[in-house]
């Protein structure tokens, strides 16, 4: 490169950035994805990609780029550098949702309850492993959007769709299919920003206004630990807004408070949709995947604690009276177990700015379960009280071993919802696999396996019947 | 790796710093040809916005109402603290945005005013790119640390 001055070095090097990211894309459009969508979506980025690189270029001769202070020209160009990583990112979800690392068998169905059910028509979802044992649901269509809206790309019209979705499931576990009923919660967080659930919730939060004044108050006056009287004022009283400024205090209590009460409300509705979206089957995924993810009254994530959640999705089973009434023993006291667990006692708090907004949601538990129920749309929610039925001849096939995707009635095939399957598995499962493991001669691990096997495959053979069915 | 909520602030730092430097290089433009131009008319008036965001962020303890909009001024009000080190309390604070906001309100409506108020408002939106930039570098750095490293909790950590 000739002598160029450091802010064309370093649009160099960002354009440098550029052209590794095409290379990156090129051989992922060659690979197997469980839709057309992921192409689509590695053209859009490769489009977004030669944007950016034209615009850098221009930079360049730009008399209003070049007419910036060094520190400002530096910053800029810095963020382009930032974007890349952001990127990357938005690509690896792309990389790791091919057939050998997704959940094939639940991408079809998944689609299919949001665009049909709930009424998104332009859904699009990408399902890809982490290396975590977590879920994650990320809005990458809305938050690309979010970006490149801000860039000024010179007439580049790239429209991400804004209902395209990607969810990570813990890799080790792809094959726990029965686990992923928490993707459940994944949805709801599309329906959440969609249906703008935030309007109509938050304004019910209503933080207590005397606790919050006295905050403010005992905040501001708030003594520094000795250890730091000996470089103050002849008094040696310095108050906390004398180290941190008072406007500081004043903005991260303000954020604090505005962020909690928005990212829990979030959750837990998210919670509630799961639960309207595949049912019982939420909660027994939830129990299952939340209870051991974190410590049951920790408040310290983006979520709220596992008491608060679980509060809340034991409020909307003691709603499913015929349900209830069908479950084996087992699975009524493995219930019960933890509903004594989650009410022994109040969710407890371990800072003010929780206390403040977490008791608030409390209090608006009933409208956020309206909400949800509403959220679902057109079919409403999935009742097992009313497919109770259709549930327990499922779990007869389900503990023979026979996927439980449709029921036979006089030699004719009926096809059956595909939360029946999810919920008629956890009913087996819950009850131990026990009988399962001797009549099949299993190991206990093995049996887990299996079962989880015969239900990835009455989800798939459920999607091809109805598929059948649709194009006839 | 990377979260859904550290995703979520990446994508709001990057597009609030795109556009935080968008409204720096329109005041640049202005400051060298003279006058605003009419392409950046709307740039502007989305920077008046953003300043009356972080003065509604400023007044929220006057109400204490959630909603998704208080939500987006306290994020506003956080980062302009970020951006004005040297103001220490809230008079002082409300002052300075209300005189950058009545500096493009002029300049919106008579396409010109002193060089050193652009100045200012300019400083200012830097200095407010550079408050988003380090939100992005955090998640940046944080999502590139090995699982399990305990990360210290850090301020201006919440989404938005």
């Amino acid at each position: 490169m000739e002598s160029a001055q450091p802010r064309d070095y370093l649009i160099e090097s960002v354009i440098d950035h550029c052209l590794a990211f095409s290379d990156h894309l090129e051989p992922l459009k060659y690979r197997q994805y469980a839709s057309d969508f992921p192409i689509t979506l590695l053209e859009l980025l490769g489009r977004l990609n030669l944007a950016i690189k034209k615009k850098l270029e221009v930079f360049r001769c730009d008399p209003d780029f070049q007419s910036l202070e060094d520190a400002e020209a530096e910053e800029q160009i810095l963020r382009y550098s930032k974007l890349y990583s952001y990127l990357y990112v938005a690509a690896s979800f792309v990389e790791r949702s091919d057939v050998p690392h997704t959940v094939v068998e639940l991408v079809q169905p998944l689609k299919r309850l949001m665009q049909l059910q709930c009424e998104l028509k332009d859904f699009e979802l990408l399902l890809h492993p982490l290396p975590v044992l977590n879920y994650s649901f990320y809005h990458l269509g809305s938050e690309l959007s979010k970006v490149t809206n801000q860039l000024d790309l010179a007439g580049a019209k790239i429209d991400f769709p804004k209902q395209l979705v990607t969810v990570g499931f813990p890799g080790l576990e792809m094959g726990r299919l029965l686990v992923h009923s928490i993707i459940g919660h994944e949805l709801g967080h599309c329906l959440y920003v969609e249906r703008k659930l935030e309007n109509k919730l938050l304004p019910l939060v209503k933080p207590d206004e005397q606790k919050l004044n006295t905050l403010v108050k005992e905040l501001a006056e708030t003594r520094l630990p000795t250890v730091f009287k000996a470089e103050t004022t002849p008094t040696g009283q310095r108050t906390l807004s004398e180290y941190i400024t008072e406007v500081e205090i004043k903005s991260s209590l303000i954020r604090g408070i505005n962020d909690l009460g928005k990212l829990w409300v979030k959750e837990l509705t998210c919670d509630a949709i799961g639960y309207c979206l595949f049912g019982p089957a939420y909660l027994f995924a939830a129990l299952n995947v939340l209870t051991l993810a974190y410590a049951f009254d920790s408040d310290r994530g983006t979520h709220p604690p596992n008491r608060m959640r679980f509060l809340l999705l034991y409020k909307i089973l003691d709603k499913e009276t015929g349900f209830l009434s069908i479950l084996d023993p087992k699975v009524v006291k493995f219930l019960e177990s933890w509903r004594s667990v989650t009410r022994s006692q109040a969710p407890q708090f371990t800072d003010p700015v929780r206390d403040l907004s977490g008791s608030a949601i409390l209090n608006i538990y009933d409208n956020i379960i309206n909400t949800a129920t509403l959220a679902v749309d057109s079919a409403g929610p999935y009742s097992a009280s009313e497919n109770t039925a259709e549930l327990q001849e499922l779990v007869k096939r389900a503990e023979a071993l026979i996927p439980p995707n449709e029921l036979i009635k006089n030699g004719v095939s009926h096809e059956v919802k595909f939360q029946s399957i999810l919920n008629a598995g956890w009913l087996v499962y819950l009850t131990g696999l026990e009988a399962i493991q001797e009549k099949f001669d299993f190991e206990p691990w093995e049996c887990k396996t299996k079962f989880n096997e015969v239900i990835a495959r009455a989800v798939e053979l459920n999607e091809i019947q109805r598929r059948w069915r649709e194009v006839q | 790796m990377i979260s859904e909520t550290e995703f979520a602030e990446l994508s709001d730092s990057l597009s609030t710093g795109f556009f935080a430097d968008k409204v720096v290089i329109a005041l640049a433009r202005t400051q060298l040809l003279g006058r605003l131009q009419d392409k950046d008319r709307p740039t502007m008036k989305e920077a008046e916005g953003l300043l009356e965001h972080v003065l509604r962020g400023e007044r929220w303890l006057d109400k204490k109402k959630l909603d998704a909009q208080s939500a987006e001024s306290a994020v506003a009000f956080d980062r302009a603290v970020h951006a004005l080190p040297r103001i220490r309390v809230s008079r002082e604070f409300v002052d300075h945005i209300e005189l950058l906001k009545q500096i493009l309100q002029n300049l919106q409506e008579k396409g010109a005013t002193p060089e050193e108020e652009i100045k200012e408002v300019r400083r200012f939106f830097f200095n407010y790119a550079r408050a988003v930039s380090i939100e992005s570098q955090r998640v940046i750095e944080r999502s590139s640390e090995p699982q399990g490293v305990m990360v210290w909790s850090q301020r201006n950590r919440g989404t938005t």
